[in-house]
């Protein structure tokens, strides 16, 4: 009885997915390649042919080599191979999204609860306060504070997630003011429930529909931002790996040796593209009404 | 009217301390010192004391920050530990070559992105329209420093036709001089009529406006898409088809100016991803700019110079976007003037 039941909600999932499909194939895509990433992150060391590029391995005999059979996107000044090192990459760059992420999500919806919930002097200080984060154009003050700290990759990750949380506050905030009228709440408060459980079991289930969206977008401009950060000098520092420092490092031959500079763009470009469109797709699933 | 452009200007003078609060306590807890840079290679410990009462390292922070403010106010922005120079000087000398770029690469932006936006409306669902919505989203996910880099293999590598980086040939740059006028070398040339510079700086800025102009380009294809999407819905443009009106009036004459207002409103906001696409774009092309000022400033821990940048990048940015709003209800006539009614 249980595992018929099991297997129609499988079978019920499954046909869903595939209307998903057929009406947004995009994000399936998009899906899709998220998934490779978790799955090359996941088993890197299983799936790339010179693992021990990914550390230390310096072979000077292999150096600058076009792609070829051996190294399928060629290799870099110090003969690593770059197929390696770009699925190796994406190690880091899920554990870049997943870190800012939850920090700014950490930060921002606590913050924007209270902004919307309280309203009044509170909310104007906070709001206030995000708006002059908001104030720095794009890259600007993640490179700030990314450069005061010091380059690393972990500071770079702290830069972006500061600069990045007052986002949320906003857009929670705009959620919770609208919630916050509704019905259910009011009938809530009105048998005597506490603030602070309307505000954790109505209000927020029921804001969180814009975040997982641009949660899942950022996921990629985060990784955008990391890589950019490394580009200037305030990131990732070798030995680490990441696809925006590979870059960097180029940047003295990649004229006269264009995979080195070309194959992990490709793959900074296709992770940012692939969470837009599940980002994309998962507004429409979850938020109809803001389709176009 | 009044009242509302009071409370935006005190916004924007809140705003500005706020940066300022943040971008000093920033460059105050940068690791390296100060002092060591601006004495020069082997300092004695004399000399060292000498800078740290020179340059005011001494004094506590908070009066160290209202120092600063002071002399901000007066327009004075300190000097560069690098340059030794005034580093509102270094602004000044640098500024017009990125608002130069900046306003090429917004311009191509908007006269290419209105009408993709336009055609994916009018051919919505359609291949063309599908093909549009991928590029945008492309768009915003490309990094620009690989762009930048792929154009300059494609170009100068591959096809030999543009130069690698600069802002205008050096020995053109030698013979025919350029009169500042405005520090725009495309407009001072043209109103110069100083050909071979124009010709020159022209072959340089397209790269770097390409580059720069590819994100922007893809934020006004879609909000004029869906703006105009909007607007095709509207009784009145189904009115005018019915007397008979012709579809390309239709489209260009009473849809496309009302879809313009929302597209307007995102100019602001390309501008700042302008702003910072110009940190990296300046410092592929070599572009004489404050993006590049800034890399090199923060990459040697000028702390003036990196305030300096920071404020005026903040400050522009606050001040385009209020014209914008301001702008956005001057055109539209429908939109209440805010502070007066509700």
């Amino acid at each position: 009885m249980k595992t018929s039941a099991w297997i129609r909600r499988l079978k019920e999932s499954m046909r869903y997915l595939l209307h998903l499909g057929r009406r947004n194939p995009l994000f399936i895509l998009g899906m899709v390649v998220v998934l490779g990433l978790v799955f090359c992150a996941i088993f890197a060391p299983l799936i790339t042919p010179y693992p021990n590029d990914a550390k230390f391995g310096i072979n000077f005999a292999e150096k600058l080599q076009s792609p070829s059979a051996r190294h399928l996107f060629g290799s870099d000044a110090l003969g690593r191979d770059i197929f390696t090192r770009v699925i190796f990459g994406a190690r880091m760059s899920l554990q870049i999204g997943i870190t800012v992420i939850s920090i700014a999500l950490v930060i921002g919806i606590p913050l924007g609860l209270i902004a919307g919930f309280a309203g009044g002097k509170i909310d104007e200080l906070i709001m206030r306060v995000a708006d002059v984060f908001l104030a720095f154009p794009s890259i600007l003050l993640p490179l700030a504070i990314a450069a005061a700290l010091g380059a690393s990759i972990v500071n770079a990750m702290i830069a972006i997630a500061v600069s990045w949380f007052p986002w949320y506050v906003r857009i929670i905030r705009a959620q919770v003011l609208s919630v916050k009228e509704e019905l259910y709440v009011e009938s809530a408060r009105s048998i005597g429930v506490s603030n602070f459980r309307i505000i954790i079991r109505h209000i927020l289930p029921n804001s969180l529909s814009p975040v997982i969206i641009q949660a899942s977008m950022d996921m990629g401009y985060t990784i955008l931002a990391a890589a950019s950060l490394s580009f200037i000098g305030v990131g990732a520092k070798p030995p680490t790996v990441e696809w925006g420092l590979m870059i960097t490092s180029a940047r003295a031959y990649y004229m006269d040796y264009w995979w080195t500079v070309i194959f992990p763009g490709l793959a900074i470009f296709i992770t940012v593209l692939a969470f837009n469109l599940v980002g994309d797709g998962l507004r429409d699933i979850l938020d109809p009404k803001m389709r176009d | 009217m009044k009242k509302y452009l009071l409370k935006r200007l005190a916004f924007i003078v809140f705003v500005l301390l706020g940066v300022s609060i943040i971008t000093f306590v920033i460059s105050h807890v940068i690791p390296g010192s100060p002092e060591a840079m601006w004495v020069g290679s082997k300092p004695t410990q004399e000399q060292l004391d000498a800078a740290i009462k020179e340059l005011g390292l001494d004094r506590p922070l908070p009066i160290q920050y209202l120092n600063y403010v002071k002399n901000l106010a007066m327009g004075d922005l300190g000097v560069s530990l690098r340059t030794r120079r005034k580093v509102s000087e270094e602004l000044n000398r640098r500024w017009a070559a990125t608002f130069e770029l900046v306003s090429v690469s917004m311009l191509i932006a908007l006269i290419l992105g209105l009408p993709i936006g336009v055609l994916s409306a009018t051919h919505k669902d359609k291949p063309l329209d599908h093909t549009s919505r991928l590029f945008s989203i492309s768009g915003v996910a490309m990094p620009v420093f690989w762009l930048g880099m792929t154009l300059q293999l494609f170009l100068h590598g591959g096809l030999k036709i543009l130069p690698l980086q600069g802002r205008i040939d050096s020995q053109v740059l030698i013979d025919h001089p350029i009169n500042r006028i405005t520090g725009f070398y495309l407009l001072d040339s043209l109103l110069t009529s100083n050909w071979p510079a124009l010709a020159s700086s022209l072959m340089h800025m397209i790269m770097p406006a390409m580059t720069m102009s590819f994100a922007c380009l893809a934020i006004v294809t879609r909000m004029s898409r869906s703006s105009m999407l909007e607007v095709l819905k509207e009784d009145y443009i189904e009115t005018s088809m019915a007397y008979g009106v012709s579809r390309v009036s239709v489209l260009y004459k009473y849809a496309l100016k009302n879809a313009l207002i929302p597209t307007v409103t995102v100019v602001g906001l390309n501008y700042g991803l302008m702003l910072g696409g110009s940190f990296m774009i300046e410092s592929i092309f070599d572009w004489p700019g404050l993006g590049r000022f800034a890399v090199l400033s923060i990459q040697t821990n000028d702390f003036p110079a990196i305030m300096g940048v920071t404020i005026l990048f903040a400050l522009t940015y606050v001040i385009l976007n209020l014209v914008i709003d301001l702008i956005y209800f001057l055109i539209d006539p429908r939109i209440q003037r805010p502070g007066e009614g509700t």
